[in-house]
């Protein structure tokens, strides 16, 4: 009940305030950027409509979790800057119910980009029927992705000294998950499937590769899809655990 | 000159004494479709078994995967598939092992597309029948549908934008 009421409020600051709809605008220009070149442009040799769709929801789901990330890492560290996090502290409210309510709120975030993806990936697939497996795709993918990522910001958010450190620390790790993605054809040896399989970032791609593009089953590639389902109850523990620890007035390894 | 001959000749007759399974050892190569028909673009999984028919386990082996144009089409195999090679372990008689390469069809055109396998040492290929790969153009590219998206939906949320701040500004 408790962290339903923060969820609610926190999800009004996030869309009222003006910050969600501004990123969510960025984002459909991004899209549409994206989408418009797919279909057009000779030079991207497209050969295939699904590899435009895949394009497309591969990009949605980095960038709608880039997004998520970035506001889970404001959330804790930001309001201990702006100085609200005491009168949010001073409320009987539990510290666990504060990390859940802001969780959700971030989450919030991911589920207004990926509705904002679906039209685009609706025009580009549509003559191939691939959009409902690709909105699935990205539903599921994308969610496990945006999951344990907030999770991660939020926990890089409640140890960080500043804000700064914070979204610099969370965008640092989110391109260390997302670099090996743009790799060639990793997984054509047995170290770089490997590699690719304990990243949850790059083994969620794939997977979404694999099942949107080369036409596999669902559940042919299905251990594609342990690392991300693994860091998504990695970090749902280590918040649930450390959360009502390390929210608290000052930031920083080993303050009080 | 004659005795260096003879030499040869013995150690021929060795090496054929000490490793007479490597010499027995057959491999067949077989491929799971003969004739298969697809657009520009399309990914095509060929799946390939290759076998020991012979008496004696053979050596490592190296599997191709190779793409043969019939109409001159020009073919470039990497970008058909990037590892177009890959290594099989070694095979017991009688044992088989399943092989198998998502090929994406990047011209269009009639093409053959067949497995090799490659023993270890000087013993011959072992090549698979060919698959005939009938591969249609087509059209991917359209504006028409996508520009009204790219616009319409940039738009709709931008005048939300504008609405939220105009009533937080009313608010304040």
């Amino acid at each position: 009940m408790n962290a339903r009421v923060i969820a609610g409020q926190e999800c009004r600051d996030l869309w009222l305030s003006g910050r969600g709809p501004v990123l969510t605008f960025a984002y459909a220009v991004l899209l549409s950027v994206v989408t418009y070149l797919a279909a057009t442009n000779q030079i991207l040799n497209f050969l295939e409509q699904r590899e435009s769709v895949n394009l497309v929801l591969q990009i949605a789901v980095a960038v709608g979790v880039l997004l998520t990330l970035v506001v889970a890492a404001d959330a804790i560290s930001g309001e201990r800057e702006r100085g609200t996090l005491e009168s949010l502290l001073l409320t009987p409210v539990s510290r666990g119910a504060i990390v859940l309510g802001k969780l959700v709120a971030a989450m919030s975030l991911w589920a207004a980009v990926f509705v904002v993806a679906l039209p685009y990936l609706w025009v580009l697939g549509k003559g191939v029927a691939v959009v409902g497996e690709a909105v699935l795709l990205g539903l599921v993918i994308g969610t496990l992705l945006a999951l344990s990522m907030a999770a991660i910001g939020l926990l890089i958010s409640a140890r960080s000294s500043t804000n700064k450190v914070s979204l610099a620390a969370s965008l640092f790790l989110l391109l260390a998950l997302f670099a090996p993605t743009q790799l060639p054809a990793m997984p054509t040896s047995s170290v770089g499937d490997l590699l690719v399989r304990i990243n949850p970032v790059t083994a969620g791609m794939h997977y979404i590769g694999l099942v949107l593009l080369k036409g596999h089953s669902w559940t042919q590639d299905l251990s594609y899809l342990i690392s991300p389902v693994v860091a998504v109850l990695a970090t749902a523990v280590a918040l649930a655990v450390t959360g009502p620890r390390i929210v608290r007035l000052t930031g920083g390894v080993g303050s009080g | 000159m004659r005795s260096r001959i003879g030499t040869r000749l013995l150690l021929a007759l060795l090496v054929l004494t000490l490793f007479p399974a490597m010499a027995s050892a057959t491999v067949e190569v077989a491929v799971s479709e003969s004739r298969i028909t697809g657009t520009v673009g399309q990914y095509l999984n060929i799946r390939s078994t290759v076998t020991n028919t012979g008496s004696s386990p053979t050596g490592k082996l190296i599997a191709h995967l190779n793409v043969a144009s019939l109409n001159d089409v020009y073919v470039d195999l990497e970008d058909w598939t990037a590892a177009p090679t890959q290594s099989l372990p070694p095979l017991r008689p009688g044992e088989r092992a399943e092989v198998s390469w998502d090929v994406q069809a990047v011209n269009a055109g009639v093409f053959n597309v067949y497995a090799v396998v490659l023993p270890n040492g000087s013993e011959s290929l072992s090549v698979s029948p060919p698959i005939h790969v009938d591969v249609a153009g087509r059209r991917t590219l359209s504006a028409g549908g996508a520009l009204p998206i790219a616009v319409i939906v940039p738009i709709l949320l931008g005048l939300a934008v504008f609405a939220v701040r105009r009533r937080l500004r009313n608010t304040a």
